[in-house]
């Protein structure tokens, strides 16, 4: 650890220049990540190309404001509309929608903002200090243990559905068959397909999200009472600035949340590959179990788990990117393209060859995060009032309008909107039979990389299943995922048990 | 106004039919996976045989929570209608057309006064979208008043 | 509409700003360049140097990137064959062109397309962990036609997966194939030791190989490359020949009229050497390797001729 060179990037981080543009990025993340359908990706698709002309100190500022703030922007959406911006804050729309209903819209998006800014500055802190030792237990992680990792994930649905285990289970299983579409990761054989091109690569997961979540709020939209539809909302509560800004009480109880979901945050979400979902997942799984029935309807630790998870993630998704050199994700490779653009090598040389921009970068994520924090409140405060002071008819169009635009943007193709269509469909239908859409989504971002690891560990192994079972770290986690079926089950005997000598 | 309501069925019966949708699905997925190779076909089996137990399950155990009362089922339609159209538009003349026709036609289905008022908001509201798409996000977007942004 | 006088003033315009050497009335608008992979890999990276560097020999029009992803490269591919040939929808074309027309139901082949130029080679390269216990390309043949080898690929049936089953079949070795979806994943499992080896592009092998994480056990082509000037050919160790490699160019849709095709070629070719695009490509790792239009066609020809001899392979693998 060079201390010297940290602080002196440090300071070059503060000056002017870079603090405006890490502002500019911060800003900019926040807004795409806010509209359903555009993305961290996609924006710094655009804006990497852009930064090859400015200078490194100015390009990574910006490229990195973007990235960290983009996944929080997605939590306005899902908070004040249930729709999440982001694949990351779908279950932050569970109870952050609840809250809102419930008249604590200002309540929950300060949480939001609390929970993101502390578990994002916390991860850049390891970041910062520990990414070498993650790296190198992230590797640790071959077929096998991405197997039981996902499993272990996947555990977590359970006892996601609000009161009928049999619907989640059911949506766990849409989400399982959906992902099916598709060729096949082993052979290559499409499925589902009927010879139709455009199935191959599977459905695309954004137009599913856009039409889960957006489309089917504009079907209720249309399908309920017309009387109400030039209601200006006049009966929810304006958010005052006040609610946003959490009692020291509220900190002291979410604090635990936090920790949590710092902790399974950066453990997970260093994995290449499927480390985001699952960490959100498992966190919010802590705080089920915890508070059992009380989540899902305004639970504050609801609206923090998930949050507090999304964005200690961003930080430490750069963890195998900056010591590795390997590209941990889609938006990570496009740092990888800005980082060899500057001349920049990512990998192990990076800290003790070009220590000045490698502390920067780091030093970045932890400004980026302390700088949402304002911000954030400060869109706090404009979104909501602005979304009631629009008339639920217009809402309902501009939703369909934004919904539109951003299936088709991330193909270029109206087979994106087709998409949309068709899942705002389900979704609509899913929300009126109480089937939870939370189980669908994970069990659809996991399922091809349970298939492939499944097959990958076949191959290494000879085809022999008990390959799972001797890797130590896959062992252990497949005994917690079955700890964790087990134990509602077991619960429910006990209670039994106890209920009849009473 | 006359309300048509989307089936009058209990919830206990809605969670029926979706059980016998849920046995419908698995039996199809089993007899397409059935034609698939081993290590292609192995998960959608596994798949098939797991959804015609859940469906049977829902069947035993349905729930009370569905609800499919106040659903203004000529809004589901007309709002169908107007979204397959603008799919049209979207592909042949340009998503700037489709994006009016689609905030118009919600707006209106929804219940907005229709005039000038929802005209001028409709304009405004498509070229803010192919602003922040086109011109600060460089995602380009067909048609002919949103090319001039991606210039 | 006075069509004609407007035509002239382009004209004009554009005689003006590039000195008067191009003068078909081509271009008039922004230029399509489809990349049929979501944003993020190189091709979409370099497509977007490309775009960067495109005013400049475009009299001022841009390339407007269109990712088109999905269906292994065929949906943006379907899109640009079936485009207006014009020289206002562009293709960035890799090999996946071929694979995707021997492979799967398309309607297209590579007659469906008029390749302009070529601007990168990325030869393929035998990889395993820097502390694995292949020593060199000689203990991993002795060690894959004794026993087997488990190997990394990017996909199967991508071009390092059909690499590697040429090679198995020519020198008789057994590979276990553990099939990814990106080189990322490839060098996790490499470096994590998961895996005894893996099949790549240099392009993507040569940052981990630089910082001692990974070694190069084999260059599949036919010299040293000067990014990697240790690592031994194929041929050198074994003397067989072995050349498998992947490539970037660009193309357009097939019956593109030749004053624009002309037009298309000089102006590519001007943008694609030009010492500002070379040195940028240069800093993010590709080398530029330009050809012309019919060396790219010549080239495009014989990795089809290629992947004909190794089809069978593929079927009888899954």
């Amino acid at each position: 650890m060079d201390y010297s060179a940290l602080l002196a990037a440090g300071a070059h981080a503060l000056s002017l220049w870079p603090l405006l543009s890490l502002l500019a990025g911060v800003s900019l993340g926040l807004v795409v990540g806010s509209i359903p359908g555009l993305n961290d990706t996609i924006t710094l698709a655009v804006l990497v190309p852009i930064t090859f002309a400015l200078p490194s100190d100015i390009a990574f500022p910006l490229l990195v404001g973007v990235y960290c703030s983009a996944c929080f922007g997605g939590a306005f959406p899902a908070i004040l509309l249930k729709i999440p911006g982001t694949a990351s804050s779908v279950l932050t729309a569970v109870d952050g929608h609840a809250m809102t209903r419930q008249g604590r819209a200002g309540q929950a998006l300060g949480i939001a903002t609390y929970s993101s800014t502390f578990a994002g500055t916390l991860s850049a802190l390891v970041l910062i200090f520990f990414a070498p030792i993650l790296a190198q237990y992230a590797l640790r992680f071959g077929p096998a243990e991405y197997f039981a990792l996902c499993i272990l994930g996947l555990s977590t649905v359970v006892g996601m559905g609000a009161g009928n285990a049999m619907k989640s289970a059911l949506a766990c299983l849409l989400g399982l068959l959906v992902a099916m579409i598709g060729m096949s990761p082993e052979s290559g054989y499409p499925r589902f397909t009927s010879g139709n091109f455009w199935l191959y690569e599977g459905l695309p997961l954004t137009p599913i999200l856009i039409g889960l979540f957006g489309l089917s709020v504009v079907f209720e939209m249309l399908s309920s009472e017309r009387s109400d539809a030039r209601d200006k909302g006049a009966d929810e509560v304006p958010v005052r600035f006040a609610d946003m800004l959490l009692p020291w009480s509220m900190v002291r109880r979410l604090l635990p949340t936090w920790l949590n979901a710092s902790a399974l945050g950066n453990l997970v979400g260093v994995l290449p590959g499927a480390g985001m979902l699952v960490a959100i997942y498992m966190a919010y799984e802590r705080v089920r179990r915890k508070f059992g029935e009380r989540c899902g309807q305004g639970l504050p630790e609801g609206v923090a788990a998930p949050e507090a998870a999304n964005n200690s993630v961003v930080a430490s998704s750069m963890v195998p990117l900056l010591s590795l050199g390997i590209p941990g994700n889609s938006t990570s490779a496009l740092f990888l393209g800005a980082l060899l653009i500057q001349g920049l090598r990512p990998g192990p040389s990076l800290f003790t060859d070009t220590p000045d921009i490698a502390y920067l970068i780091v030093l970045c994520f932890l400004i980026a995060n302390l700088a949402m924090f304002p911000l954030g409140l400060l869109l706090a405060r404009i979104i909501p009032n602005m979304i009631r002071s629009v008339p639920r008819a217009l809402l309902a169009a501009a939703i369909a309008c934004l919904c539109f635009t951003g299936a088709f943007a991330i193909g270029n193709s109206v087979f994106g909107i087709m998409v949309a269509l068709a899942f705002g469909i389900i979704g609509f239908m899913f929300n009126r039979l109480q089937v939870p859409l939370s189980p669908f989504i994970l069990a659809l971002v996991l399922a091809p990389v349970i298939e492939r690891a499944f097959f990958q560990s076949m191959s290494l192994s000879g085809g022999s299943v008990a390959y799972f079972v001797t890797q130590p770290l896959s062992a252990a986690m497949l005994l917690f995922t079955l700890i964790f079926m087990v134990w509602p089950l077991g619960k429910l005997i006990i209670r039994r048990r106890r209920q009849v000598p009473g | 106004m006359t309300q048509r309501r989307l089936f009058a069925l209990s919830s206990h019966w809605l969670d029926r039919g979706l059980s016998l949708v849920c046995l419908a699905l698995g039996a199809g997925v089993l007899m397409i996976a059935k034609g698939y190779p081993t290590s292609a076909g192995a998960l959608p089996m596994i798949l098939g045989w797991l959804l015609m137990g859940c469906g049977i399950g829902l069947w035993l155990f349905p729930g009370k929570r569905a609800d499919m009362r106040n659903v203004r089922i000529g809004g589901l339609l007309w709002g169908m209608a107007v979204f397959v159209a603008v799919l049209w538009l979207f592909a042949s003349l340009g998503a700037d057309v489709a994006l009016f026709v689609l905030f118009v036609g919600c707006a209106v289905l929804s219940g907005y006064p229709p005039g000038l008022r929802l005209v001028a908001t409709a304009l405004l509201f498509v070229i803010l979208v192919g602003a922040i798409f086109g011109g600060l996000l460089g995602v380009p977007l067909p048609g002919p008043v949103f090319a001039l942004f991606s210039a | 509409m006075s069509v004609i006088p407007l035509r002239i003033a382009v004209v004009l315009l554009a005689g003006l700003s590039s000195g008067a050497l191009h003068a078909a009335d081509y271009p008039q608008k922004n230029i399509d360049y489809v990349v049929p992979f979501a944003p993020g890999g190189a091709v979409d990276f370099t497509g977007r140097l490309i775009a960067e560097a495109a005013p400049e020999a475009f009299d001022g029009h841009s390339f407007i990137v269109k990712n088109m992803p999905g269906g292994g490269a065929v949906i943006g591919q379907t899109h640009v064959s079936m485009a207006p040939a014009d020289g206002y929808t562009l293709l960035a074309m890799t090999s996946s062109v071929i694979n995707n027309a021997l492979t799967k139901p398309v309607n297209y082949d590579l007659d469906s397309f008029t390749p302009l130029a070529l601007f990168n080679l990325d030869p393929g390269v035998i990889v395993t962990a820097a502390d694995g216990e292949l020593d060199d390309l000689q203990a991993f043949l002795d060690a894959a036609s004794n026993d087997s080898v488990s190997i990394a690929t990017p996909g199967d049936s991508t071009s390092h997966h059909v690499t590697a089953l040429a090679l198995a079949e020519e020198e008789g070795l057994n590979f276990r194939y553990v099939h990814n979806t990106s080189a990322a994943l490839q060098l996790h499992q490499l470096m994590g030791g998961h895996v005894q080896a893996g099949f790549m592009s240099l392009g993507e092998a040569i940052g981990p190989v630089e910082d001692g994480s990974i070694r190069i056990l084999a260059l599949l082509d036919g010299s040293r490359n000067d990014l990697a000037p240790e690592a031994p050919t194929y041929q050198e160790v074994t003397g067989h020949e072995f050349q498998w490699g992947t490539f970037r160019g660009i193309a357009a849709p097939a019956g593109l009229a030749d004053d624009v095709k002309v037009e298309l070629e000089a102006r590519l070719g001007e943008l694609l050497t030009s010492p500002d695009f070379v040195k940028r490509m240069g800093e993010a790792g590709y080398r530029v390797d330009y050809r012309d239009g019919d060396a790219f066609s010549e080239l495009l020809e014989g990795t089809a001729e290629q992947m004909l001899r190794v089809l069978p392979l593929l079927e009888t693998a899954s």
